[in-house]
C-alpha cells in the first residue's frame, strides 16, 4: 500500500501501533467502569 | 473527579467484539496520517487488502510471513499470562536457529519423517534451555527476568557470531559469516507447489489451539496465571494456585514453554531470512490478541497484512 500510493512504509507500523493502543484502551474501559463525580 | 470501578466479568463474545472494534478504530484513526500524507484513504486500504489477500500468491505470502509471528505471539502470550516478562526472544530465536543448523545441516541423515521432528525438537529444546538460567535466577534468587533475558540476547548474539565464523562456517560461503544450508529433508515441507507457504503454519495453529485448551480447560492452565480480572474456567475454580512452591513450578513451566516456542519458531526461520524485525513483534501480537492464544492468529495476520503491497 505504501509503495502503491507513495506514502512512507512506516505507515504499517503506525497502524499496528494504533491498533495496539486502541486494544489496550478498549480493554481498560471494558475492565473498568468510568464514573464522573463532582468533588 | 474520575473514578474507575472494576466491572464484574468479560464474556468471550464481548472480548472478541472489543478487539474487532479496536482494530476498526485504529484503521479509522490511521486514516488521518494517511490523508495528511496525500494517499486516498479507501483505495489505500483496498490496496492493503488486495496486497494481503487479493491473489492466491498474496494470500500465501501473507500466511507465510505471519507464521513466525504466530509462534512469537503465542510464546509471548503464554509467558505474559504467567506474569513472566521475557525480553530474550531474539536470543532464543538465534539459539534455536543454531540448533537447527547443528542438527539439520548434515550431522544427522534420514528421511523427512525423522529429520523434521528432530530438528523441531532440537530448536525448541535450545530455546527452552536458554531460559533455564533466568528461570533459576528468578525462582531461587528473585532476579528480575527482564534484565537477565535482555542481557542474554547480547551473549547469544556474540556466541552465534562466533559459531558462524568458526565451527559452523559454510566453506562455500565465500568468506561470509554464514552457516551451511540445512538439508532439504530437514526443512518444513511446503504446503503448496511453487509457494513459500510451509507446514509451520498448521503447526503454529495447532499449538495455538493446544495452548487455548490447556489454558482454558485444564488444571494445568491455572499454572499459566489466571489474572485477577477474569474468572477461572470451571475446571480451575477448585484449584488453588497460590503459594511459593506452586509459583515456582508455574514460572518454570511458563519459562520452558516460552523458550521452546521461540526455538520452534526459529526452525521455521533458519533459512537465511531476515529475523531482526521479528524480535519485539511477538509482544505486540500478544498484546493485540489480549494474551489469548487463539486470538494470536488473527493478530499476527493483521500485523503482516498491514505491510502488504499489491502485486502488479
Amino acid at each position: 500500500m505504501s509503495r502503491a500510493y507513495g506514502v512512507s512504509s512506516y505507515i504499517a507500523d503506525l497502524i499496528v501501533a494504533l491498533a495496539l493502543i486502541c486494544v489496550l484502551v478498549a480493554g481498560l474501559f471494558v475492565r473498568f467502569r468510568v464514573r464522573w463525580e463532582r468533588a | 473527579m474520575i473514578r474507575f470501578e472494576p466491572r464484574a466479568g468479560l464474556s468471550p463474545l464481548r472480548s472478541v467484539g472489543l478487539r474487532i472494534l479496536a482494530v476498526a478504530a485504529a484503521l479509522a484513526i490511521a486514516a488521518i496520517p494517511l490523508s495528511v500524507a496525500g494517499a486516498p484513504i479507501l483505495p489505500a486500504y483496498a490496496a492493503m487488502i488486495q496486497g494481503a489477500a487479493g491473489t492466491v500468491f498474496a494470500l500465501t505470502e501473507t500466511l507465510t510471513r505471519a507464521t513466525p509471528l504466530i509462534f512469537t505471539g503465542l510464546a509471548a502470550a503464554v509467558a505474559f499470562r504467567a506474569r513472566l516478562f521475557n525480553i530474550g526472544a531474539e536470543g532464543q530465536l538465534y539459539l534455536g536457529a543454531l540448533a537447527t543448523i547443528a542438527v539439520g545441516s548434515g550431522a544427522v541423515e534420514g528421511p523427512p519423517a525423522l529429520l523434521v521432528p528432530l530438528v523441531l525438537l532440537a530448536a525448541a529444546a535450545a530455546g527452552a534451555a536458554l531460559m533455564l538460567g533466568p528461570t533459576i535466577l528468578k525462582v531461587r534468587f528473585g532476579v528480575d527476568e527482564v534484565v537477565t533475558t535482555l542481557l542474554l540476547n547480547f551473549v547469544v548474539l556474540l556466541f552465534v557470531q562466533m559459531m558462524l565464523e568458526g565451527p559452523f562456517k559454510d566453506p562455500m560461503g565465500g568468506g561470509w559469516p554464514q552457516s551451511e544450508p540445512i538439508l532439504p529433508e530437514a526443512a518444513l515441507p511446503p504446503l503448496l507447489e511453487r509457494m513459500r507457504l510451509h507446514a509451520g503454519l498448521p503447526i503454529g495453529i495447532a499449538l495455538c489451539v493446544l495452548a487455548h485448551i490447556l489454558i482454558s480447560r485444564t488444571v494445568l492452565g491455572c499454572a499459566s496465571g489466571p489474572s485477577a480480572r477474569t474468572r477461572p474456567p470451571r475446571p480451575m475454580r477448585a484449584f488453588r494456585c497460590s503459594g511459593p512452591a506452586h509459583r515456582r513450578r508455574h514460572v518454570g513451566r511458563a519459562c520452558r514453554a516460552r523458550g521452546g516456542l521461540r526455538g520452534r519458531r526459529a526452525q521455521g526461520q533458519s533459512h537465511g531470512r531476515p529475523v531482526a524485525r521479528l524480535r519485539l513483534c511477538g509482544i505486540v501480537v500478544a498484546m493485540i490478541a489480549g494474551l489469548q492464544p487463539l486470538a494470536v492468529i488473527p493478530a499476527a495476520l493483521l500485523l503482516r497484512a498491514s505491510s502488504s503491497e499489491p502485486t502488479r
